[in-house]
C-alpha cells in the first residue's frame, strides 16, 4: 500500500516536472521571439529616425545663411555659388570648424552638384563657373545619400543653374 | 495529461497569441506618413523654384520661365508640310525637352511628376511620366497676365 502511494507520488512529481519543463520551454521560446521582434523594431525605428533626420536636414540646409543667396540682407530661395566656394575654403582650412559642423549635423559628407544645364564635370573653384561640383565636406566611404533639388546662383554672371544638395548619412 | 493541465496549456497559448496580436496592432497603428508628406512638399517647392529661376545654356542664357511664357503665348504653329494643320511650336518643343531633362536629372527613377503650364486656364504645357492622382503639389506659380505653372510629385 505504502509502496503504491510512493509510486503514485513519484509519478505526480514527474508529471508536474514535465508540465513545468514544457511551460518554461514555451516561455523561453516566446521571450526569444518577443525580444527578436523588439530588436528588429528598434533597428527599423533607428533607421526611420535617421532617414527622417537626414531628409529634413537636407531641406533645412538650403536655408543655411552660410550658403543661401541674399541681396542686401534679403534672402532668396537659392544657393550662392561664391558662398559655396568660400564656405568650402573655410571648412578645408579650419579643421575645428569642420568638426563642429560634422558634430552639429551628424553627417559624413556634404556636396552640391550642378545637374542642369550640363557643365564640365570638375570641382568648382574661384577661377571659373564651368564646373559641376562643390564638395563642401568630402567623404568617399559608404553612406546613404539624401538629395534635394536647389537653384544655384552665379553672381558674377548673374545666372541660375539647377543643382542637387546632397548629404551623406551613416549607413544602418 | 490531465484535463486541467491541458486547459492551462490552452490558456497559455491563447494569452501568447493575444500578446502578439496586440504588438502587431500597436505597430500598425503607429505608422505615420506626415513627415514624408512634409519632406516631399519641400522637394516639390525646391524643384519648382529651381525651374522658375534657371537660365538655359542657349538663346543667350534666357530663363526657362521666359521661354515657358513665350510657349504659352505661341503654343502652336502651322505645319509647313501637307496636310496643313496646327502643330506644337518650336518654342514649346524646346521647353518640353528642357523640362524633361531637368526632371530626369533631379528626380529619382521611381518618382512620378506632373507639370502643367497654362494661360487663362487653358493648359498648353503638360508633362508627366506616369499616373499621378494623389501626390504633393508645389505652391503654384502665378505670373501677371494669368500665366500659371503647377508641379505635382508622386512616388
Amino acid at each position: 500500500m505504502r509502496r503504491n502511494l510512493l509510486k503514485k507520488g513519484q509519478l505526480e512529481i514527474g508529471i508536474t516536472m514535465m508540465v513545468l519543463l514544457v511551460f518554461f520551454i514555451l516561455l523561453i521560446v516566446a521571450l526569444v521571439v518577443y525580444f527578436q521582434f523588439t530588436y528588429t523594431t528598434i533597428k527599423e525605428s533607428r533607421q526611420e529616425i535617421l532617414d527622417e533626420k537626414f531628409s529634413t536636414l537636407v531641406n533645412s540646409l538650403t536655408s543655411a545663411p552660410e550658403i543661401k543667396c541674399s541681396v542686401r540682407g534679403i534672402e532668396r530661395e537659392c544657393l550662392d555659388a561664391k558662398k559655396l566656394i568660400a564656405f568650402r575654403e573655410v571648412l578645408t582650412n579650419n579643421g575645428n570648424i569642420k568638426d563642429k559642423y560634422l558634430d552639429e549635423f551628424g553627417i559624413l559628407g556634404l556636396e552640391v552638384e550642378v545637374v542642369y544645364p550640363t557643365v564640365t564635370p570638375r570641382e568648382c573653384d574661384v577661377t571659373s563657373i564651368d564646373c559641376n561640383k562643390f564638395t563642401l565636406m568630402g567623404y568617399t566611404g559608404d553612406g546613404l545619400r539624401y538629395a534635394t533639388p536647389v537653384s544655384i546662383y552665379y553672381p558674377s554672371d548673374n545666372i541660375y543653374r539647377i543643382g542637387k544638395l546632397i548629404i551623406i548619412g551613416e549607413v544602418e | 495529461m490531465k484535463k486541467g493541465q491541458a486547459e492551462i496549456f490552452g490558456l497559455i497559448f491563447i494569452v501568447i497569441l493575444l500578446i502578439f496580436a496586440l504588438i502587431f496592432f500597436v505597430r500598425i497603428k503607429q505608422s505615420d506618413d506626415s513627415s514624408v508628406t512634409l519632406r516631399s512638399s519641400f522637394r516639390a517647392n525646391n524643384l519648382m523654384n529651381a525651374i522658375m529661376d534657371v537660365n538655359l545654356d542657349y538663346l543667350d542664357k534666357t530663363s526657362l520661365k521666359e521661354l515657358m511664357k513665350d510657349c504659352l503665348d505661341n503654343p502652336t504653329k502651322l505645319n509647313p508640310n501637307p496636310p496643313p494643320q496646327k502643330i506644337k511650336s518650336d518654342i514649346c518643343v524646346a521647353v518640353e525637352k528642357d523640362l524633361t531633362d531637368i526632371f530626369k536629372a533631379t528626380l529619382s527613377e521611381i518618382e512620378i511628376y506632373q507639370f502643367k503650364g497654362s494661360l487663362d486656364t487653358i493648359t498648353y504645357i503638360e508633362l508627366f511620366n506616369g499616373v499621378c492622382d494623389e501626390g504633393i503639389t508645389a505652391s503654384p506659380v502665378r505670373l501677371p497676365r494669368n500665366y500659371n505653372f503647377e508641379l505635382k510629385l508622386c512616388s
